[in-house]
């Protein structure tokens, strides 16, 4: 096969880790070569010394048979490499057009003037957002955006700098189906044009979908090496973990109990538009919709972050006609937010900070930390979710997988009764998701009960006892499990009508 | 495996323990000592050198809140106005009638009422920014200060409260003593207790604090209002050592201030510092001003030298991780 990018016995170590261990990678022109492996097995450090971001120990690194030196993330961009990281990079306060043309705006002639040539900025926008069939103004700032339209706007932008290999690290995981359909379109005319895609994702069902090549690494070393239609799903699965997953979906059958919280007729600032639901002591339930529903800003109103609502919220039956943050935390509500690095952590505390950060009084006397009975505790909760750290590590250099279990930890640590739960397996490996799914199941057999925000579909019929499903800001319907499936669901969130 | 992290995490604490910036500052005060001694043969009297801290220590109280302001990311740069102006407000209701006692309550109100002010303002107007908005409450306080006393001086203060700037107990200067008594409040509410614990996690990030439960609107106010009653506090020893107040007094002080904060080590980006950093500037910046009075040396050139080591305080730890960096791509190539 003819091997349009190839990197070869790519050599790793950060301190006494070796990360990458002699690795061979290849992919072809006009591939998408999907890449996968556990969180820390080293796929992005791979990734990230072809992006320039890492210099190799050894090895070489060559573009259609000639070698290359990457040595900055400028030089991997001339050499038409373009990186599209998990976690949007883009000026939020800046319109598309701007994000797209940041740093290389097209100059009016006489090019000495430094004057930008906006016309042509706009008109080229509006080409690339017209081909990949996507309705937007190109003067649309980019916070007005969904998390799914801000993706587009980032691969327009590597493929505006005519990259002819685009690594696109975990893409889907903040995306609704709907939104997968059309990325996985413009991957498919990426390929036509004649572009190498590197696909990072847990996702296996997609890769099955849209892949032409796999290679799977652990512990640093390629494992396999083959064509996707030369493997099946479990194969790679034992593969990655190298051990086989016995249930993916590990719900447990729990006694429900009396309500704990009943939403009626909320209604937000024209976002949300009169949703009630209640959920009992011991239930999951889950609430999906397309990114811009309303999923997350209905999360926020609940638990104090926005607001003033109109409609009434009861808490254990008590009636709260407004909410504070603080107030939400004393009535147990929690929102273990999604976006762990900004909103969930602070990352360059230890996991003991973080962790009983949402209920220092628990460890305290007279407002004075003990410091000794605040380390017994982080230790309990590192045990208990295992969580792989010492408990004066800090948070930044866990990996996400752990970063999530200490967003857990630190609301487990506040006794959170009602906990509302934001995508809370996006991004991290399959081993552990299955922890987090056993972390959330051991919640609601303790009293706890669990609202559920994800846009991942066969989580939220896996493990949900009701599904409601959002659509512009309204609630579409609210299913019981069993009743319906991942069509349905979507069929809903798109604005279908029962 | 894990085992060895630990150990190994240990020897390395122990070697960053001895490259803290605070250790950095305690080397340069030594050889500001050193240089002092050396200069002039007067410097190193111990009586004389006690006696000096009282020159100095009247803004050293706004030091102690305003390392907490910085931590949270935040600045207020209204602190030298709040002086001016709880001190004429003392001066004023003094000579007006009211006994001292009461005068200096009244002092310390308005110095915590207007950091109050400040910190409601920031919390209620999100828009806008510390620096904004306590630029505002700057001119403002020293507006009204101007209002009440015009361009005059009012003092005739009792003679028990000269006590305050000029006494000793035990031959220690008292203001020394009652700055060590607040340096230890404030050095435990920011390192020991839930309080100052809240304050760095703010200054790491809001928002993962907010989303935490912490009241970050509450703990804003609490640091400001603390700034402002301990610009009540200096303006209270400032007046006294003067024995006199006008509405200019303290001007420049923001600045004296935040300097040593920052010499100090504590970040102005947020969520780092410590505060002995703080107070061993708060001395080196003293001592050395007056090693070089005693050398007749020109205001004009200490505020060179104040500048230029401000300038060092910010750039070596910059200088630290280029060297760093440069190793590691020496290493690789």
């Amino acid at each position: 096969m003819n091997n349009f990018l190839e990197m070869r016995k790519i050599t790793k170590q950060f301190n006494d880790n070796v990360v990458l261990d002699q690795v061979d990678f290849c992919a072809g022109k006009g591939q998408v070569h999907a890449l996968i492996g556990e969180n820390g097995a080293g796929k992005s450090t791979l990734m990230k010394i072809l992006a320039g971001l890492h210099m190799p120990d050894s090895g070489d690194i060559l573009i259609e048979g000639s070698k290359v030196a990457i040595n900055s993330p400028k030089q991997a961009q001339e050499l038409g490499i373009a990186m599209i990281y998990q976690e949007i990079r883009l000026f939020p306060d800046l319109n598309i057009t701007e994000n797209v043309y940041i740093r290389r705006e097209p100059m009016k002639n006489p090019r000495w003037c430094k004057l930008i040539d906006w016309e042509k900025a706009y008109e080229d926008t509006q080409k690339y957002l017209d081909y990949f069939g996507l309705k937007l103004n190109p003067r649309r700032p980019v916070n007005t955006l969904g998390m799914g339209q801000q993706k587009f706007v980032e691969i327009i932008k590597a493929v505006s700098q005519n990259a002819n290999i685009i690594i696109m690290d975990e893409p889907t995981a903040a995306l609704t189906d709907h939104e997968i359909d059309i990325l996985f379109k413009v991957i498919g005319d990426l390929k036509k044009l004649g572009v190498t895609i590197i696909y990072i994702s847990h996702r296996l069902e997609e890769i099955k979908r849209i892949a032409d090549q796999v290679t799977v690494i652990r512990d640093g070393k390629v494992i396999q090496s083959c064509s996707i239609d030369e493997v099946d799903i479990n194969g790679i699965i034992k593969a990655m973990a190298g051990k086989e997953l016995e249930d993916r979906y590990p719900k447990l059958k729990v006694k429900l109990g009396k309500e704990q919280l009943r939403v009626e007729g909320l209604s937000y600032g024209g976002k949300l538009k009169d949703i009630s639901f209640s959920i009992k002591k011991g239930e999951i339930l889950g609430i999906t919709g397309l990114s811009g529903s309303g999923r997350r800003t209905l999360t926020k109103v609940l638990c104090g972050f926005e607001g003033p609502y109109e409609g009434s919220l009861y808490i254990n039956g008590k009636l709260f006609k407004s909410i504070t943050p603080h107030m939400a935390k004393l009535n147990g509500l929690c929102f273990v937010t999604g976006i762990g690095t900004s909103e969930g952590l602070i990352t360059n505390a230890p996991i003991q900070e973080n962790v009983t950060i949402t209920n220092m009084e628990r460890v305290s006397k007279l407002g004075f930390i003990e410091r000794t009975t605040e380390a017994e505790a982080a230790k309990d909760l590192i045990e208990r979710l295992e969580i792989m750290a010492s408990e004066n590590e800090i948070v930044n250099n866990l990996s996400g997988g752990n970063q999530k279990k200490v967003i857990f930890a630190k609301w487990l640590f506040a006794n959170a009764k009602i906990l509302f739960i934001e995508e809370p397996t996006a991004g991290i490996d399959i081993g552990s998701k299955v922890d987090i799914y056993n972390i959330i199941n051991e919640l609601v057999t303790s009293g706890a009960s669990v609202v559920m925000i994800s846009s991942d579909l066969s989580e939220i019929v896996g493990m949900c006892d009701r599904v409601m499903v959002m659509y512009n800001g309204e609630a579409r319907g609210i299913f019981n499990k069993g009743e319906v499936s991942q069509e349905d669901i979507l069929y809903y969130a798109s604005g279908g009508r029962g | 495996m894990k085992e060895k992290n630990i150990i190994a995490k240990k020897e390395f604490n122990l070697k960053s323990f001895f490259f803290q910036w605070e250790w950095m500052l305690v080397l340069l005060f030594v050889v500001i000592n050193i240089i002092n001694t050396f200069l002039s043969p007067y410097y190193l009297d111990p009586k004389k050198l006690l006696d000096a801290t009282m020159t100095f220590l009247d803004k050293a109280f706004i030091v102690l809140p305003m390392v907490f302001v910085i931590i949270l990311a935040d600045i207020d740069i209204s602190v030298a106005s709040t002086v001016a102006l709880s001190a004429v407000v003392m001066a004023v209701s003094y000579n007006l009638g009211v006994p001292m006692a009461l005068a200096i309550i009244i002092c310390l109100l308005v110095g915590t009422l207007c950091g109050f002010l400040n910190g409601l303002l920031i919390v209620k107007f999100k828009e806008l920014s510390a620096v904004i908005v306590t630029l505002s409450t700057m001119i403002i306080y020293r507006g009204i200060a101007y209002i009440i006393l015009e361009d005059q001086a009012s003092g005739k203060f009792p003679a028990w409260y000269k006590f305050l700037g000029w006494g000793y107990v035990g031959g220690i200067p008292f203001i020394l003593i009652v700055f060590a008594v607040f340096a230890v409040v404030f050095g435990l509410l920011l390192h020991k207790t839930t309080f100052g614990r809240r304050v760095y996690a703010m200054g790491n990030n809001i928002t993962a604090s907010r989303f935490s439960g912490i009241q970050v609107d509450k703990i804003k106010v609490i640091v400001f209002t603390l700034t402002g009653f301990m610009s009540a506090v200096t303006a209270l020893f400032l007046t006294s050592r003067m024995g006199s107040t006008r509405p200019n007094v303290a001007s420049g002080y923001e600045l004296d201030v935040i300097a040593m904060v920052v010499l100090g080590g504590i970040s102005s980006t947020g969520g780092k510092g410590k505060l002995t950093g703080a107070i061993i500037s708060i001395f080196l910046i003293g001592f050395l001003r007056y090693g070089l009075g005693l050398k007749n040396v020109p205001a004009q050139a200490l505020l060179i030298i104040i500048g230029l080591l401000l300038i060092f305080a910010v750039m070596i730890p910059n200088l630290k991780f280029n060297f760093k960096k440069w190793g590691k791509v020496q290493k690789t190539s």
